[in-house]
């Protein structure tokens, strides 16, 4: 072994506890980014499956307005046009009650048998193998049979004759498997396995969609055919790829994808601070051993190899263990993830995250690149070590490299900003945001040092000569511990940062809620998981609803889908809320733009539509905006009159006034009410009474307004609960890079030690001085956290979330707990990495310090 | 001609599901043997056919929704101009997958299965062109009407064109073949069997109501690719409702529909046992030219195998036959006209446009036969 990777070895064997935990801070930096980047993928993957599997061979699809195709369509392609590859579709969601008491929401799918051979073969009627015959019969003349693909059938341990209770539109249903499917393309089988496929009259029975399809799949030869199958629709069904309502449903989850990865890249950040802080530390203890070396005559480039090999080995070895360490971390996650995508876009059945080589071989070679990249300034500083130092105790950091950081700290910081400003998109948000971070830390040390200037003469009236030395002793030392310095301030920045943030968002969507709410009792059928919006109601049980005992006056809420053009560009479907006695509710809708009065006349006068925010965002309205519906009778232009907040969900939606959806989508049913109770009644009683006007018509839901804002907040708060994981896990590797780097600070302090020591000073004052360091230190870089955490709360709420959900929040706030967390946070580490160190010098014998250097 | 096979046909598409089937092992297709197939089927609910009925016309030429199964079978032998020769078979299948008509609130809900298989051979380009379709008795995808007369499947069809049975039109579009004639029938229709009913084993109700055209006037035009010929010639019309027809020990059989140059039209049906034995409940009918019938028993007609012809798919089918009735002075050699005439459906079978010779070699007529459980 070569003299140079010998000397490595020991100088890392002799500060295991540095090397442990650098390699253990880029582990969980790596463990962290992988974990999300597997949970997200094998959730978007599994959606996209299950939609793919779904799709089968269709290149194309036949959808209508707002209540779907009229089945009538099917019969006239097939018979007059003699379109053959073409299959009409039923669909929806259910939610099935399973053995162990849970409730998961499957997908309700119905077909023709027949119409499937063309475009999913695994679903004709006569595709089924020898030994699981087809019960053709069952299937079409049973209501209430259903078929499912094998594997499922097996992971579920249903087997054929199974019954099953399932939920949809507040209905209860008991449909019984009478055969299962098997496709030899396992791919197909996975994204089958929350499916139930039914006959098709059986969706429009169970799913209440009689006389409709929701679309026919078809498969068209070319663009030719294409143009021939258009010409021939009527003008209130369109057709789309299927590539392009596919992507659309992808894009869904995009924004909250790149969130996370944007979390999970900031923990790597940090860990790479860590990798960086390591190598520093060994160049700064080795300079002596340099400057021999250099003397001996290695070269300069010779020395700059050494050091970045030896953050290459750290590096891997580090990522080695993130690995392993990141498919455990995924699993814990991914209960959360998909959670919350059940939560805001649609139930997938992730039962297990799957490794992909991909990924490992990406990180495998990205991390270890970060941390040679964090090692490349402690590399160039071991080629400056001049001969000379061996003789000579140079300082470590000459005041030209201070302005040199200085220069660097403004640039970035400048470049971050304008990033952030003038920019468009998520990525490039987050590009500016990390841009700007990193000028912030690369600030901290200016920042501490003038914290130890200003904290010199309280602490030397308090302290004495300790206290003063305590002050002088930051400063001195800030060459070693500025980079754990700026780790910490990252940390503690993120958490203030993500606390805000979330607070913040919490507070705004509080408020909106209580104002929105005005009415005392809202209900509606219980929400599937992805069909919540254009649930029906019964219109027995509506009546029923709206002559209820203590119902003073009520609001009908019907919602429904339709496509939306700009000009003459496709912006896809949009959702749309009509309500009638729409006076009774104008408070609901907080204009952005304009007043309440303003917007409320437009409304009532149904002369234009509202856009909420997220919509108006997503498509670029604004107030005089002009938009393109498709109407039961065809297109039709509306104007946007106003556009109204909504935190509800990033797709958004457009309030249609009354008027309007009689006249252009009369066959929207009644989804919900908004009941005002009249004077004496308690809303929660009218509540329970509701629920009880639907029985054995239709499950109702109803909640008083607050009943229905707790249940949102804790939605909410579900919700975050991802974010608050990953904020924990980046702060525990600041933790750790903090730790590291004090403690590396304490071994450089021994000699001091002993210098103090046989001075007279007691063992008292010895901790005092150690430990006042390191707080001081911790203090410092907390006191900078603060309003650069602020700062990432800020981007994060008025850039962040507008780009990737449209919703401006209306309040920011920095939570006073918030803060005391971040201060508690510096001081715990600061105190866990200076005590035991501060303990064992106070114990050591003073000859032995001394003769140690 | 095509009683009891096409019977055996549709209880094998109905029954899928019901019972293991032997599989295909080239290739997904499901195969049933005719007895698995009957013996699958659950007859209760059904009307039989066990004794002789009173047909009425129109009504008759509609649906019998009481009875499992029915068919509505054309085949014929067309030819252009210059003598360039085709065969056509065009059959619409009702089947009912259970007896009681579901009352339910979709349109879509049915216990009928409708499938049709249309076959097109032409005989200068040495191939046959065919296609199958089913469809689900609803929404108007496919049904039947009696007055005015209408079956369909899609755009497949048999329509009355005027106030008549006849003129009727067959229409069937396929991918890159398809048919559109006119049929006028020259002979009034035959009852099969004991005044239409038809036994198809020893056991009472194994019989189906079978009536007959079996000499059409037909013209129109056939297309192939882009081509379009314009043809005439002669089609036959089979038409049989039944609930189950075949005996537990039947495997399938060989039939014949031929229409003579001298006037006269012969059917004959011979079904075959587990065993190879012909069964005695074979029979057929003599049609003569002024339009009378009579009906021929097992030991009427003596049918010997002179050819087969190995499928590349599999089985192996008789491919010439010496056919004699000695009672009616005839003694024809039935040929195909072309080896390859073998559907490959669901159920795969041979249904081909033949020629009749006499014994020096003259051709004396034309027609039909298909040839049923040879898998």
């Amino acid at each position: 072994m070569n003299v140079l990777a010998r000397m490595s070895r020991r100088t890392y064997r002799r500060h295991p506890g540095q090397t442990l935990l650098s390699i253990l801070g880029i582990a969980l930096g790596v463990a962290v980014v992988l974990a999300v980047d597997l949970t997200t993928t094998s959730a978007k993957r599994a959606f996209e499956l299950a939609v793919d599997s779904v799709r089968g061979l269709a290149t194309d699809e036949i959808v209508g307005g707002p209540a779907g195709v009229d089945e009538r369509l099917f019969a006239r392609l097939r018979r007059a046009d003699g379109v053959r590859a073409a299959a009409p579709i039923v669909e929806g969601n259910v939610d099935v009650q399973l053995p162990d008491g849970t409730e998961t929401s499957f997908a309700l799918i119905g077909i023709d048998p027949f119409a499937e051979a063309p475009l999913r073969p695994y679903l004709a009627f006569d595709a089924a193998p020898q030994d699981e015959p087809f019960d053709l019969t069952g299937f079409l003349t049973r209501p209430d049979a259903f078929v499912m693909s094998a594997r499922s059938a097996t992971e579920l341990g249903w087997s054929i004759g199974h019954r099953i209770e399932l939920e949809a539109r507040g209905r209860v249903h008991e449909l019984e498997l009478v055969s299962v499917v098997r496709t030899d393309d396992p791919v197909t089988a996975r994204g089958l396995s929350r499916v139930l496929v039914v006959d098709i009259a059986t969706a429009q029975e169970v799913l209440g969609k009689l006389g409709r399809l929701d679309r026919i799949d078809v498969r068209l030869a070319d663009e030719a055919a294409r143009t021939r199958l258009a010409a021939r629709l009527p003008t209130d069904v369109g057709m789309r790829s299927s590539d392009e309502s596919r992507g659309r449903l992808a894009e869904l989850t995009e924004a909250f994808r790149l969130n996370l990865q944007a979390l999970s890249l900031l923990t790597l950040l940090v860990g790479a601070f860590l990798i960086f802080n390591t190598v520093s530390f060994t160049v700064v203890r080795r300079r002596r051993a340099f400057g021999i070396l250099r003397a001996l005559g290695v070269t300069r480039g010779g020395l700059f190899r050494l050091v970045t090999a030896e953050a290459l080995v750290l590096g891997t070895i580090g990522t080695l263990f993130g690995i392993g360490l990141g498919a455990v971390l995924a699993h814990g996650l991914l209960d959360l993830v998909t959670r919350t995508i059940a939560d805001h876009y649609f139930s997938v059945s992730v039962t297990s995250v799957a490794i992909e080589p991909l990924d490992v071989v990406t990180v495998l070679s990205v991390a270890p690149a970060v941390c040679v990249l964090a090692a490349l300034a402690p590399a160039w500083d071991a080629t400056r070590v001049h001969p000379r130092e061996v003789l000579v105790d140079a300082p470590v950091t000459s005041r030209s490299s201070r302005s040199r950081i200085s220069w660097f700290a403004a640039a970035a910081l400048g470049v971050g900003a304008c990033t952030l400003y003038f920019s468009q998109g998520i990525v490039m948000a987050y590009v500016g945001l990390f841009v700007g971070l990193l000028g912030a830390a690369s600030a901290t040390p200016l920042v501490c040092r003038v914290v130890a200037v200003v904290a010199r003469p309280p602490l030397s009236a308090t302290f004495g000569s300790i206290g003063a030395h305590v002050a002088r002793g930051v400063t001195a030392s800030l060459g070693r511990t500025s980079v754990a310095a700026a780790a910490l301030m990252l940390a503690v920045a993120t958490t203030v940062g993500l606390g805000s943030m979330i607070a913040s968002f919490r507070d705004t969507v509080d408020q909106w809620l209580r104002t929105t709410l005005v009415a005392d009792v809202y209900v509606s059928p219980p929400s599937g998981v992805s069909e919540r919006f254009d649930v029906r109601m019964d219109p027995a049980v509506a009546e029923r609803v709206e002559h209820l005992d203590g119902v003073a006056t009520s609001s009908a809420y019907r919602r429904f889908e339709t496509d939306a053009k700009r000009g003459d560009e496709l912006v896809g479907r949009v959702r749309c809320v009509a309500v009638d006695r729409i006076e009774h509710v104008l408070d609901s809708f907080r204009p952005i733009f304009r007043t309440r009065t303003e917007v409320a006349a437009e409304l009532v006068a149904g002369r234009s539509v509202l856009a909420s925010e997220p919509l108006a965002n997503r498509i670029g309205l604004s107030p005089g905006s002009k938009l393109s519906l498709r109407g039961a009778d065809g297109w039709f232009e509306v104007e946007v009159g106003g556009v109204i907040f909504d935190y509800g969900s990033e797709v958004g939606y457009l309030v249609v006034p009354p008027r309007i959806q009689q006249f252009r989508f009369p066959d929207a049913g009644i989804s919900a009410f908004a009941l005002f109770a009249t004077p004496g009644t308690d809303p929660e009683a009218l509540a329970s009474r509701v629920e009880r006007a639907g029985a054995g018509v239709q499950e109702l839901g109803a909640r008083s307004s607050r009943g229905l804002r707790e249940a949102s907040l804790e939605v909410f708060d579900r919700t975050f609960r991802v974010t608050a994981a990953l904020r924990f896990l980046c702060v525990l590797v600041a933790f750790l890079g903090t730790l590291s780097a004090l403690m590396s600070l304490q071994l450089e302090r021994r000699r001091e030690v002993g210098v103090l020591r046989a001075l007279g000073a007691t063992t008292r004052q010895v901790m005092l001085w150690i430990t006042g360091q390191t707080a001081l230190l911790a203090l410092a870089a907390a006191a900078w956290a603060i309003p650069i955490g602020t700062a990432i709360g800020w981007i994060l709420v008025h850039v962040i979330n507008r780009r990737s959900f449209g919703w401006t929040l209306a309040s920011f706030e920095v939570p006073a707990s918030v803060i005391g967390e971040a201060l508690a946070l510096a001081v715990v580490a600061a105190l866990l990495a200076g005590l035991p160190t501060a303990l064992r010098f106070a114990r050591e014998s003073i000859t032995a310090a001394l003769r140690e250097s | 001609m095509n009683g009891s096979r096409t019977l055996v046909l549709l209880l094998a598409t109905m029954s899928i599901g019901c019972q293991e089937h032997p599989r295909d092992s080239a290739g997904d297709r499901l195969r049933l043997a005719p007895r698995e197939a009957l013996s699958a089927a659950d007859d209760a609910g059904f009307e039989r056919a066990t004794e002789p009925r009173e047909f009425s016309f129109p009504v008759d030429h509609g649906p019998h929704p009481a009875f499992r199964t029915e068919w509505w079978y054309v085949t014929g032998n067309l030819e252009t101009a210059d003598r360039r020769r085709f065969g056509y078979q065009l059959t619409i299948f009702r089947n009912a997958l259970r007896a009681e008509i579901p009352a339910r609130e979709s349109a879509w809900a049915t216990r009928d299965v409708w499938f049709a298989h249309f076959g097109l051979t032409d005989v200068a380009d040495g191939r046959m062109h065919d296609e199958e379709r089913f469809s689900r008795g609803a929404l108007g995808l496919a049904g039947a009407r009696p007055d005015p007369f209408r079956v369909w499947l899609e755009d497949w069809e048999f329509t009355s064109l005027g106030e008549g049975f006849f003129p009727l039109a067959v229409r069937a579009r396929a991918d890159g073949f398809a048919i559109d004639l006119e049929l006028r029938s020259t002979r009034p229709l035959v009852l099969q069997g004991e005044e239409g009913l038809s036994r198809k084993s020893s056991q009472p109700g194994n019989a189906s109501y079978y009536y007959s055209f079996t000499r059409i006037e037909s013209s129109g035009t056939v297309r192939i690719g882009e081509t379009g010929f314009a043809v005439t010639g002669s089609s036959w019309l089979d038409r049989e409702w039944s609930t189950s027809a075949l005996g537990p020990d039947q495997r399938g059989w060989d039939w014949f529909a031929l229409q003579l140059d001298d006037g006269r039209d012969v059917m004959f049906y011979r079904l075959r046992s587990k065993d190879g034995r012909p069964d005695p409940a074979s029979a057929g009918t003599l049609v003569a030219a002024d339009g009378t019938h009579r009906t021929l028993g097992v030991d009427d007609v003596q049918l010997e195998v002179e050819a087969t012809w190995p499928s590349p798919r599999g089985p192996v089918y008789p491919s010439q036959w010496r056919l004699r009735v000695p009672g009616a002075d005839l003694d024809l050699r039935v040929r195909p006209v072309l080896a390859d005439q073998e559907h490959d459906f669901v159920v795969r079978y041979w249904e081909g446009a033949v020629d009749v010779l006499d014994r020096s070699g003259r051709r004396v007529g034309v027609g039909y036969v298909e040839l049923t459980g040879y898998d």
